[in-house]
């Protein structure tokens, strides 16, 4: 991509060339942008991962920290989660699956995720063969739409 | 088929091209200010514009912000490995050959904690809310395999605790050696 380093002078009349520079690096950028990402920035192409979920456990299952997921409801040895689709959906309501580690970095299996409108539920079971987990990384990946 | 950002356009929405010694008016540089908050406004919606956050560099949380390539250390009586981490590994952009204590081992040999080893980090992290996950486990070990906790709540802006478990001794003490990654989940992006 061409470097455009325009500097306009102070009491100079405008250079056509120079404002015409800015105009096609902006072209530039666009183009380049959109390789990746929608007009409104979001990626637009399948990304391995599009939403991740930390819960911690002190004393009940709470979410630390995470974007696109939230938690609905926890139990002893389960949480259940909703995924946010609100800013693309799913192509097919068979196109997501998850990665969930708990603190012992073994994976948990899930009940197959429920899609509905524009959110994403389900249950993920803590099980572990040593002591009770006290934390858990919910990842989800999956195919959506270019919206 | 993906609408592409508009570039500095007109009124018309087509490129506002200055024909030569036309005089420039208000309408070419709102044209400039006007694109500028449009690319501003829909790349932040995934990356960092802040030059201390490096440019362009992904808020999300699942992209990783560092990767470390490691080997455990040894524990045993007769055991002096305290682990090894590779050049490659990277935080925040910097890799461990150009910030040699970029990652360091601590092996904690308190006689019963097997497995036990500090990470200290040479970048002090935002904050003390991240994960870190092992990849590439269970590993096999003689006779058994081998897994890595991450204990949240071990967690400071400096360091971790990871344990290196599995279902023989051989897991516990670091026989053996498998080269493994951990990597370093956090979110860092500011309140939208």
């Amino acid at each position: 991509m061409r470097k455009s380093i325009e500097q306009f002078v102070a009491g100079e009349p405008l250079p056509a060339a120079k404002i015409n520079s800015l105009v096609g690096s902006s072209e530039e950028v666009a183009i380049a942008a959109a390789r990746e990402h929608n007009r409104s920035g979001l990626h637009i192409h399948m990304r391995f991962e599009f939403a991740i979920g930390v819960f911690v456990f002190d004393g009940s299952w709470a979410l630390e920290f995470g974007d696109r997921m939230s938690l609905l409801s926890a139990g002893a040895d389960w949480i259940e989660v909703a995924i946010d689709l609100s800013d693309a959906a799913l192509v097919a309501p068979t196109t997501i699956g998850l990665i969930a580690t708990t603190d012992w970095g073994e994976e948990c299996v899930y009940d197959t995720p429920s899609v509905s409108g524009r959110t994403v539920t389900t249950k993920i079971y803590l099980r572990t063969s040593r002591r009770s987990p006290t934390g858990c990384m919910v990842i989800a990946v999956g195919r959506r739409r270019d919206e | 088929m993906t609408r592409l950002l508009d570039g500095i356009v007109g009124p018309n929405g087509k490129r506002l091209w200055v024909v030569s010694k036309q005089h420039i008016t208000a309408q070419e540089a709102n044209a400039i200010c006007d694109w500028t908050q449009r690319v501003t406004r829909g790349l932040r919606r995934e990356h960092s514009d802040d030059e201390a956050e490096m440019p362009g560099h992904h808020r999300r949380a699942f992209h990783a912000i560092g990767a470390f390539r490691f080997w455990m250390p040894t524990y045993g009586p007769s055991a002096t490995f305290d682990g090894r981490v590779f050049s490659d590994s990277v935080l925040f952009g910097v890799r461990a050959d150009q910030q040699p204590d970029l990652y360091t081992i601590v092996p904690d040999r308190t006689p019963g904690t097997s497995g036990r080893f500090q990470v200290k980090l040479g970048i002090q992290l935002p904050n003390d809310k991240y994960w870190v996950h092992v990849w590439g486990t269970p590993q096999l070990v003689a006779n058994g395999y081998r897994y890595f906790r991450f204990d949240p709540s071990s967690r400071t802006q400096s360091s971790f605790v990871l344990e290196a478990w599995g279902n023989v001794l051989e897991a516990f003490r670091g026989q053996d050696q498998q080269q493994v990654v951990g990597v370093i989940y956090m979110e860092t992006r500011p309140e939208l």
